[in-house]
Order: structure tokens, then C-alpha cells, then sequence
């Protein structure tokens, strides 16, 4: 047997492609399918969008007994009737592309219901290999597989026994896949459903076509057309309509149930059968203590106390090592603008571009980056031990005051670091009434850039206390505007929610969910972070803010009640809303923000109004990519309603009261 | 056998699932989460206000959140 060698890059994945195998890894969410693809592609990965959408896959050239094999990580699917974004996009790659393997990755410990997922899968007629995953975690809690028993129930697909975490079994599982890829493919066998469903399918071929290039059993398509047409209707159609309304009818009739409950209840009935044959349960050693403990972090009763504690932890580690990496980054940044000193005299354009440059720069790795990097780790860790699930559950009580249910919380936390990754967040909410209102509120959240404007200004100027009443007026205006649109709104649809059991976080696959959300944030937040400095510098040298001051003086000084000056940072503030901050103290020519001569009333009425007047130009381009135009017209207009109303409230309450 | 709304049994009460009746959405949701009628599940947390948590013993226990509205749609019956 040739050394093994796992991860190893081939260079000639472009020339070769069309001869490379395809191995896709499918299963349930939280099954240990990215740790698992960790494991099997070490070196290099790199992510794509899938076509038309902009949910992303992993995916990796790997080697295989000297065999290219290219692996992808489909986003996970709960069953074959997708529900969610991610799980269409899974749902489309399984029909759309050639695959030569499917692994099935099956969390051990939740075999009954992952085993309808398999069921589906060998439907498709693709080789299978299943990777019973977390099998250390089985063994712990006194369940015991046959893989052998579970092998022959599928026809003899390969079952292998790993733990992806702590890298065991992986030799098996390459030499299953390298048998069902190179030596001797073995095709599922197609598991029989009930006799009149068997009889019910046999009908229905006869008047079926079925026009579909790729290599998928048409037995899938004839169940998913009686089960749920609509997913399929491009590829199946009848030509006779009423003889498959009948055999729906009947089918229903016989069973007392819809088509799609007689499908879901036959998988359930098969799944649960070949679960209880192949698996033992030994009398368990002791009652886990860990979901003693778990049951405290989520009854509300306790819950709260410990979610408390953690997202007091959460934000002080956030602050602290922020803090620390924005000082190491900023000096060495900063340093920068004496490179450039000599250019002042010589050329002035070109002085203010690269000091616009290096202002971004600075923006961008001094301010913002320090504090969404230890966000971004904390935030995988969060994720990673199931502990975001106990938060989202927690919190469906506060979110459903808004309209919303707890499975927004993860993209919202985000927010407080950034509003492009918290945009991108949003898409396991499976419906697009409930994306549309939590990507708006996402936009009233302050982020990091957001945060550095409150910070400042309230620190150089008004003192803490008003910090926390800006914070307070934040989260009365995010439940507001959500309690208005929600009017607006069809009506919530409520949470479901698997709560996976609290696990000990991979490091590597934090470390990785880091890197990867980080280079998300670099490819489409930075370009416009940079692009948006040099515009600025290149208008100032232009003494563009004239212009732009007088334009917006209306707004600014006749309803707003501030300076005029305040025009360009407020246009700047678009580009970048930290920019605000460095523009109103340029605009009065000072560095120093304690010498702005501005009254309480005018900082903060111009600090709310900032924080909700428009997004800033990268998330713009964001929405516009993530939901089109329309929604961004939308978003934009209930920002800009949103700050002009809090701008008066502040201006007149404050002029009133103090 | 007393019958009764998933949403009116207490904690650490076991019950069989006899019916769903929320939204077709909803339905298909829970089934693919491998919860179906004749599931027996242990109410783990069923507080006033809020989600409840269930564990669905017939399936591996796997544990899944239900919104107060959807369990008020779930017909249960008590077994112990």
C-alpha cells in the first residue's frame, strides 16, 4: 500500500478537471461534516459561491493513494426537502452536477433521525460511503453500531466508524472511498417503501417523463413528483394530469394523511426500524453531567443568569484584546504618513491620495479589524460548543416581541462587529419575510465603526452616562421599527430549532471559521474601505466641501440643528461611518475632539443621526448583492426616516430638558 | 390517557405525539427535524413565556426548541 497522504495539492487541478473525481460530503446540520472536511483537505481549500446564490461551499483537491479526487462541503441538509437557502443550495448541487461519491456523514449519536437523510440519499442512485461520525461520543453514552448489519440494509455501501475530531478511522474511510471511486463502485440499493406506496409509484412511472440529463435514479424523481412536486416540477412532467391528481387522491385517502406526511411518516417508520436492528444500547454508566449542566443554560429560570455572564465575558475579552491589537497595529500604521511627508511639497494630489490610503488603511486595520477579530473567533467558539443554540433558544422570547425568533441572534451578535458578515448570517433563516426584517434591523445595530463614533464623541464631549442612554435609544428604536414593519409584515412563523448538545469546540475548526469569515470581510468590506479613503482625500483636495456643505446646509443646519461644517463628515460617514468622527474634526480644523465647538444637544443629535442614516457603502453593496435592489431602497428609506425622526427627538427633548 | 396541547404539559412530563396541526411550513420543518405523531418526548423546559424544549426519546434524544404558537398546534396525550 503507498504512503498516505492526505491533503496533499495537485497542480494540475485545471488541466485534468474533467477527469477528476467528485466526492461531496451531505448531512445533517451539526454533524461534524466541516470537521470531517477538515480532516480530509489539510492544506488547501478554497471557497465558492454557488452560481446564482451566494451561499458558499468549501471545497479542496485532494489526494488519495496518488488518485486526485476533488472534495466539496455541501452546507447541511436536514432532509431532500429543502427548506432553508443553504439547504436549496445543497439540494441543487446534489441534482445539477456529477458526482461520483456521496459521504454520508451521520452524527452517531442521532443515528434514528439521520437515517432518513440516508434513506433519501440512496434514493439518488449515487455510491454512498456512510461515516459514522462522533463515534467516541456514541460509545461514551452506551450506544454501539453494527456498521456491518447497516452496510446490508443499503446494499453493501461501505459504513465506516470515525471520529473526525480526533482524526480516527480515517484510514478506513480512505480506503472505502478509494474502493467505491477507483475499484468497485457499489450503488445503494433502493429501500422499498409499503405496498401501496410501492404500487402507488409503479403507476405513476407509466405516465411519467422524465427529462433529465445526469445520473439520478428515476425512482427519485417519481417520489419527490407525489411527495413535493414543486421542488422538481422542472424535470418531471405527466401526460396525464388527472390519473396523478388520482393516485395522490387515493394515496391520501388510504392513508388518512397528506402525500408528503404518507412519505415523511414511511422514511420515519423504515429509519426507525433499521436504527433499532443495528444499533445497542448498553445501560448507560452514569447520567451525563454535562446535560445536567446543559439543562441550566437553558431553562429561562437559570438561562439568563449564566447568558449574562458569558456575554458580559464575551464583550470584556472583545474590549480588552481589541484594545490591545488596535495599539500593537495602529502606531506602526500611523508611522506611514512620514513615508509620504516628502510628497506635501511636491506633488499635493498626490500626497492626498496616499494619505487617503494610508487613513484607510488605518481605518480598516487599526480600528475595525482589532475589535472584529477576537468578535469573529469568540463568536466560532460560541457557535462551535452549541452554546449559540442555548442563546437563540433564550432569546426567541425577546425576538418574538420583534417579529422575529431566536435564530437570528447569531447574525445580530455579529452585528456588533460588522454589518457585512451579520447580512451574510442571516441566511439560515429559512424564510424570507423573517431575512428581509432581521437584515433591516442588523442595519440599526452598532457596529464596530458605529461603536468608534458613540465612543469618541461621547467621551471627548458629553460624558458616559449619555453613552448609555445613545445605547438604550438604539435598542428602543430596533424594537419599534421592528414592531412597525412586522404591521407591515406577514405573520412570524414561529421557532423550530434543533438544539445540538453542547461539545467540546474543535480549535482548528475556530481557527479555520475565523480565517475564512476574516477573508470575507477582506474581499468585500476592505476594496470600498480603501477605494472610499482615496475619494474622500481626492474631493478634499478638490475642496469639494463647499460644495457638499451648502448643498446639505437645509438638512444639516435648518432641521438638524448643527453646524454646517458637519456636511462633509456626514457624506464621509457614508464611505466609512468611523470617517465622521476624523471628518467633523477636520471640518473645524483640529485633531483634538474635546475642542469641537459643539453644545451636548448638537453631539448627540448628530451621533443617532449617524447611526441610523444609511448604511455604509460596503454593506450597500452587500444588500445589493444578498437581496437586490428594492430591499436596498427600502433599507435605505426606513434608515434615513429612522435617523431624521431620532435626530428631531434628540434635538428638541435635549433643548427642552437641558 | 389524558389528552392535551403540547404547550399545557409541564416539565419532565413524558408524552406521545398524537397529531401536528400547524402550518404546512411548520409541519414539514418538525418532520424533517424527526419529530412525527406517535413520537414519545420528554418536555424538558416548558417556562411561561417563550419556546418550549422538548426531547424526542423515540429519536436518538434529540433535543429541538418549538415556538409557543406551534406547540399550542400539537396534540399530546400523557403516558406516565
Amino acid at each position: 500500500m503507498q504512503e498516505l497522504r492526505l491533503g496533499e495539492l495537485s497542480l494540475k487541478k485545471s488541466k485534468s478537471k474533467a477527469s477528476i473525481k467528485t466526492i461531496v460530503l451531505v448531512g445533517q446540520p451539526n454533524c461534524g461534516k466541516s470537521t470531517l472536511f477538515n480532516a480530509l483537505s489539510d492544506i488547501k481549500v478554497s471557497t465558492a459561491n454557488f452560481a446564482g446564490t451566494t451561499v458558499e461551499y468549501k471545497d479542496s483537491l485532494i489526494n488519495i493513494y496518488g488518485q486526485s479526487v476533488y472534495i466539496i462541503d455541501l452546507p447541511g441538509i436536514y432532509s431532500l426537502t429543502p427548506s432553508e437557502p443553504a439547504e436549496y443550495a445543497t439540494f441543487n448541487y446534489l441534482l445539477n452536477n456529477n458526482i461520483d461519491l456521496i459521504i454520508n456523514v451521520i452524527d452517531s449519536t442521532l443515528i434514528t433521525k439521520s437515517l432518513e437523510l440516508t434513506i433519501e440519499l440512496s434514493q439518488l442512485g449515487i455510491p454512498i460511503v456512510i461515516a459514522l461520525n462522533m463515534n467516541d461520543e456514541a460509545q461514551n453514552k452506551g450506544i454501539e453500531i453494527d456498521n456491518e448489519l447497516l452496510s446490508r440494509f443499503f446494499g453493501g455501501i461501505p459504513v465506516v466508524k470515525i471520529s473526525a475530531l480526533f482524526r480516527k478511522g480515517m484510514t478506513e474511510l480512505l480506503n472505502s472511498i478509494y474502493t467505491q471511486l477507483f475499484t468497485e463502485p457499489t450503488k445503494p440499493v433502493q429501500i422499498l417503501f409499503s405496498k401501496p406506496i410501492e404500487d402507488a409509484l409503479a403507476k405513476f412511472s407509466g405516465i411519467v417523463e422524465i427529462s433529465f440529463s445526469k445520473s439520478i435514479h428515476n425512482r427519485f424523481f417519481l417520489i419527490k413528483a407525489l411527495e413535493n412536486e414543486d421542488i422538481i416540477k422542472n424535470f418531471v412532467r405527466t401526460n396525464n394530469q388527472d390519473l396523478y391528481l388520482e393516485i395522490k387522491r387515493n394515496l391520501s385517502k388510504q392513508f388518512g394523511l397528506s402525500v408528503f406526511e404518507i412519505f415523511t411518516n414511511e422514511r420515519n417508520i423504515l429509519s426507525t426500524k433499521i436504527s433499532q436492528q443495528v444499533t445497542k444500547h448498553n445501560p448507560q454508566p452514569l447520567v451525563p453531567f454535562i446535560e445536567k449542566i446543559d439543562l441550566l443554560f437553558l431553562r429561562p429560570s437559570t438561562g439568563y443568569f449564566f447568558a449574562i455572564i458569558f456575554f458580559v465575558l464575551y464583550f470584556t475579552l472583545i474590549f480588552i484584546f481589541g484594545g490591545l491589537l488596535s495599539e500593537i497595529l495602529e502606531k506602526p500604521l500611523g508611522n506611514l504618513s512620514i513615508l509620504i511627508e516628502p510628497l506635501k511639497t511636491t506633488t499635493q494630489l498626490g500626497w492626498f491620495v496616499a494619505d487617503g490610503l494610508i487613513q484607510g488603511l488605518l481605518g480598516a486595520i487599526g480600528i475595525v479589524l482589532p475589535y472584529f477579530l477576537p468578535l469573529l473567533f469568540l463568536t466560532a467558539i460560541l457557535e462551535e460548543s452549541g452554546y449559540m443554540a442555548r442563546i437563540a433558544y433564550l432569546m426567541d422570547v425577546v425576538f418574538h416581541q420583534i417579529g422575529l425568533h431566536g435564530k437570528s441572534v447569531a447574525s445580530f451578535i455579529m452585528g456588533f462587529g460588522c454589518t457585512v458578515p451579520a447580512v451574510f448570517a442571516t441566511r439560515i433563516i429559512e424564510n424570507r419575510r423573517d431575512r428581509l426584517l432581521a437584515s433591516i434591523l442588523i442595519n440599526f445595530i452598532p457596529c464596530s465603526a458605529r461603536l468608534t463614533v458613540i465612543f469618541a464623541l461621547t467621551t471627548a464631549l458629553t460624558g458616559p452616562i449619555w453613552t448609555i442612554v445613545i445605547f438604550f435609544f438604539i435598542l428602543l428604536a430596533i424594537a419599534s421599527t421592528a414592531k412597525i414593519l412586522s404591521w407591515f409584515l406577514p405573520k412570524p412563523t414561529g421557532l423550530i430549532m434543533e438544539i445540538p448538545p453542547l461539545r467540546i469546540p474543535s480549535i482548528q475548526i475556530v481557527f479555520k471559521k475565523t480565517y475564512f469569515k476574516l477573508l470575507e470581510f477582506f474581499k468585500i468590506a476592505f476594496p470600498f474601505l480603501l477605494l472610499g479613503s482615496v475619494i474622500l482625500a481626492i474631493l478634499e483636495y478638490l475642496n469639494f466641501h463647499y460644495f457638499v456643505n451648502s448643498l446639505l446646509s437645509p438638512l444639516i443646519q435648518n432641521i438638524l440643528g448643527l453646524p454646517k461644517e458637519l456636511g462633509t463628515a456626514l457624506v464621509f460617514g457614508f464611505l466609512r461611518k468611523e470617517l465622521a468622527v476624523f471628518m467633523i474634526a477636520r471640518s473645524f480644523g483640529t485633531t483634538d475632539l474635546h475642542l469641537l465647538p459643539m453644545t451636548i444637544t448638537q453631539v448627540l443629535t448628530f451621533i443617532v443621526f449617524v447611526v441610523f442614516y444609511l448604511p455604509c457603502i460596503s454593506t450597500t453593496a452587500v444588500f445589493w448583492k444578498e437581496f437586490g435592489w428594492k430591499h436596498l431602497l427600502l433599507t435605505i428609506t426606513i434608515g434615513l426616516t429612522m435617523s431624521i425622526i431620532s435626530a428631531l427627538f434628540f434635538r428638541f427633548a435635549l433643548t427642552t430638558f437641558l | 390517557m389524558i389528552e392535551m396541547l403540547l404547550s399545557e404539559a409541564r416539565n419532565e412530563k413524558i408524552v406521545k405525539i398524537i397529531s401536528i396541526n400547524a402550518s404546512k411550513g411548520a409541519k414539514y420543518k418538525l418532520l424533517s427535524l424527526g419529530l412525527h405523531p406517535n413520537d414519545i418526548i420528554q418536555i424538558l423546559s416548558n417556562p411561561s413565556f417563550g419556546p418550549l424544549l422538548i426531547k424526542n426519546i423515540s429519536k436518538d434524544n434529540a433535543r429541538i426548541a418549538i415556538g409557543r404558537v406551534i406547540a399550542e398546534k400539537i396534540q399530546v396525550e400523557s403516558i406516565n
